[in-house]
């Protein structure tokens, strides 16, 4: 009975991976083979892009971008954007959704409203930012304008090559915009994601907590964020890829060199923009091997926040 | 503590500047310390009626009391009512006993009057803390689920999830327990159980417990008293016997009784009662002569064995025996149905002729518009 039994499991599982065999297919040429040829490439000395050719493998590629000082930037201004952008966009995001929620009338308006970045494309919308923080006649400067602050020079470059201090001040405001545009960019997704799971809660609850007189605070700290964990956990894992992917909207505010007019030390740069470099450049020997690096070096750090985040909140997600 | 609805009306705003009346003109007094029954079809108006007592839904028009407090302005947490929902809605994120203590760990009100009453404890007891683990622990036992406070909701049988909530609703030591269709998530049997638990939980706590539901059995069974709607109007109050033999129209006759009760069409000629063609009995009262419905419950037709002057004739067409009693399937002289409980061990064929009786009192005649005109 048990053999019979197994042997037809068998010839469904057997059927089941011939249907599926398209799609591994697929996957296994368009997905793992890439993965593991930048993983080899990255090990390969002077790698020659064109003939293939490489002196053996080894670390060299990883020994010379920890090197240079602008994949040092590169990595800087990306776990920047993580972890200002992230935690801001998110708590931004929450409590929108949270008055969202609560309120009736309005709210398929609103929710468009808030929708909207998501559908412009980012690097239209970088350039209209990268224009309201024009010195001359950019709308945040009018704005100050109006409450008596002198128009300030956001994003500007030239000097400041000679005095840190001029280089750490322009570096700020060019970080600040980059903040301000990259949390209005992401905040719609996220708004997206938390009103489905705030509306997958049943009414119930809160009915029930209403009875016992819940004050709202209680509410939304014991039964709506518990609730609401297990799409806050794919709020924040979607939001690392992103962020650490980070890169149209540097080159939209800053342009392809990464910087204010006038700053030739690629200021702004991220991850993926060194490895776009890196790329461009590949008819010198060892540069697309230095971008394989750098996107392992990408992937490691995706993992390591991910695994964190998971060992932190384990207990605290309830998923049904 | 005593309930009273006085001309309670509830509409709906619904799309387009439409409007549904859930709940028209009730008017019912809850007696203090009984199990009530709120029963009717589905769609006809409980759960409003009862989140109305709770102050989930506020009342279109007419008043809510509780005893001589009018509390139709009241919000629901000042209401003290405990409410059971129809699927529990237990926090599924917390442990039973998390649940159990949701209500008193709550707003302030809450437990400025549990410190009061700590406060007045004889004997006095260390810590409050101690004495929210006692009150938890109490409900639990009530429920009979000391043994699960540090589940999950998840990890229990549906019969166990339901004495959860119900624990959840009487911790706080509500004046009015509201229960809404408590049963109809469980499976038959655990419903038979679960419907003698709630009603032993009832006379021990001795708390006013409304209990909504749409099965007529379930009603019938545990009540103190059952209050009848139908599409929002109230149709009948009373104790559940007394409704069940003198159903105040032809609505509650059917609706109450499983297997229904017979409907037979006949007629009023001469004051005399008609079933379908054949002349029945003489009506001790004069009624104008009309069409009428006849009501009879099945274990209420018996064989005449002593030629009475008020049975009627009919032909045996099939028998279901079922355990101990079967039903067998007569038909009147006119071809109407008629179905009637006899021992399993009666000697009826199918095929026989045979000659049925009832008691008049045990008859209900209805007119056209379903409402009872005459019961002997
Ligand atoms: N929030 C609501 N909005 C509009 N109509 C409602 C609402 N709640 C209930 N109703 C309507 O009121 C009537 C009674 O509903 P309900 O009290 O839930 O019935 P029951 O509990 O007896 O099944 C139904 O016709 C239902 O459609
Ligand atoms: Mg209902």
């Amino acid at each position: 009975m048990l053999k019979k039994k197994a042997a037809r499991q068998a010839r469904y599982d057997r059927s089941a991976y011939l249907y599926l065999l398209p799609a591994l297919v697929l996957l296994a040429v368009f997905l793992l083979y890439p993965i593991l040829n930048t993983f080899l490439t990255s090990f390969k000395n002077e790698y020659r892009f064109l003939t293939g050719e490489f002196a053996g493998f080894g670390l060299q590629n990883y020994a010379d971008i920890f090197k240079d000082a602008t994949f040092g930037r590169a990595i800087i201004n990306t776990l920047f954007i993580a972890f200002v952008c992230i935690p801001a966009s998110m708590v931004a995001a929450l409590t929108i959704s949270l008055l969202l929620n609560a309120i009736e009338r309005w709210q398929g308006f609103y929710m468009t409203l808030f929708y909207l970045p998501q559908v412009t494309n980012v690097i239209a919308a970088g350039l209209v930012f990268a224009f309201m923080f024009n010195s001359n006649f950019g709308l945040v400067n009018t704005v100050l304008g109006w409450v008596g602050i002198d128009p300030v020079a956001w994003i500007k470059g030239e000097g400041i090559a000679a005095s840190p201090k001029l280089y750490y001040e322009a570096y700020a405001r060019c970080l600040f915009i980059l903040f301000v545009y990259t949390v209005w960019q992401g905040i719609s997704l996220k708004i997206i994601l938390f009103m489905g799971g705030l509306q997958n809660i049943n009414k119930q609850y809160y009915l029930a907590a209403k009875v016992d007189g819940t004050s709202s605070w209680r509410i939304i700290r014991k039964i709506t964020l518990p609730l609401l964990s297990p799409t806050t956990v794919y709020v924040f894992i979607t939001s690392v890829i992103t962020a650490f992917k980070a890169y149209a909207q540097v080159i939209s505010l800053f342009g392809s060199h990464y910087g204010p007019p006038g700053d030739d030390s690629k200021m702004m740069i991220t991850l993926v923009g060194y490895m776009m470099d890196a790329m461009g450049d590949y008819l010198t020997p060892g540069s697309i091997s230095k971008a394989s690096a750098a996107a392992m070096i990408l992937v490691l750090l995706v993992m390591l926040v991910t695994i964190v985040q998971f060992k932190l909140t384990k207990k605290r997600v309830h998923y049904n | 503590m005593q309930v009273r609805l006085e001309q309670v009306t509830k509409t709906f705003a619904g799309s387009k500047n439409t409007q549904a009346t859930a709940v028209k003109e009730l008017d019912v007094t809850i007696a203090s310390g009984k199990l009530v029954g709120l029963l009717g079809p589905s769609g006809c108006g409980k759960s409003t009626t009862l989140f109305m007592i709770a102050g989930i839904h506020d009342v279109s028009e007419g008043h809510i009391y509780f005893g001589d407090h009018d509390v139709t302005a009241l919000p629901s947490d000042k209401r003290g009512v405990g409410i059971v929902f129809q699927n529990y809605a237990l926090y599924p994120h917390l442990t039973v006993w998390d649940n159990i203590a949701f209500p008193l760990l709550n707003a302030k009100e809450m437990k400025k009057r549990l410190k009061q009453r700590f406060a007045e404890l004889s004997p006095p007891m260390a810590n409050f803390k101690a004495y929210i683990q006692r009150l938890v622990e109490e409900a639990a036992k009530l429920v009979e689920l000391t043994a699960y406070l540090d589940r999950k909701p998840a990890e229990l049988s549906g019969g166990q999830q339901q004495r959860v909530a119900i624990a959840r609703a009487i911790v706080k030591n509500p004046s009015i327990l509201l229960l809404d269709e408590p049963l109809s998530n469980l499976d038959a049997r655990l419903r038979v159980q679960t419907r003698d638990e709630i009603k032993r939980i009832q006379k021990q706590t001795g708390i006013t417990t409304v209990f909504v539901t749409h099965d007529q059995d379930e009603a019938l069974s545990i009540c103190d008293e059952v209050i009848i709607l139908k599409d929002g109007v109230l149709q009948q109050q009373g104790p559940p016997q007394e409704v069940y033999d003198h159903p105040a129209n032809q609505f509650v006759a059917e609706f109450l009784g499983s297997p229904q009760i017979n409907l037979v069409g006949g007629s009023i000629k001469a004051n005399k009662l008609y079933l379908g063609n054949e002349e029945w009995f003489a009506l001790p009262e004069s009624l104008s002569d009309q069409p009428v419905n006849i009501g009879v419950r099945y274990e209420n037709i018996r064989p005449d064995r002593e030629n009475r002057k008020q049975a009627f004739e009919a032909t045996v067409t099939s028998i279901a025996r079922t355990g101990g009693t079967s039903t067998v399937q007569v038909r009147l002289a006119d071809g109407q149905p008629m179905r009637l409980h006899r021992d399993s061990d009666d000697v009826l064929q199918e095929g026989d002729r045979v000659r049925l009786y009832a008691r008049p009192r045990t008859v209900y005649i209805f007119n056209a518009e379903g409402e009872k005109i005459l019961q002997c």
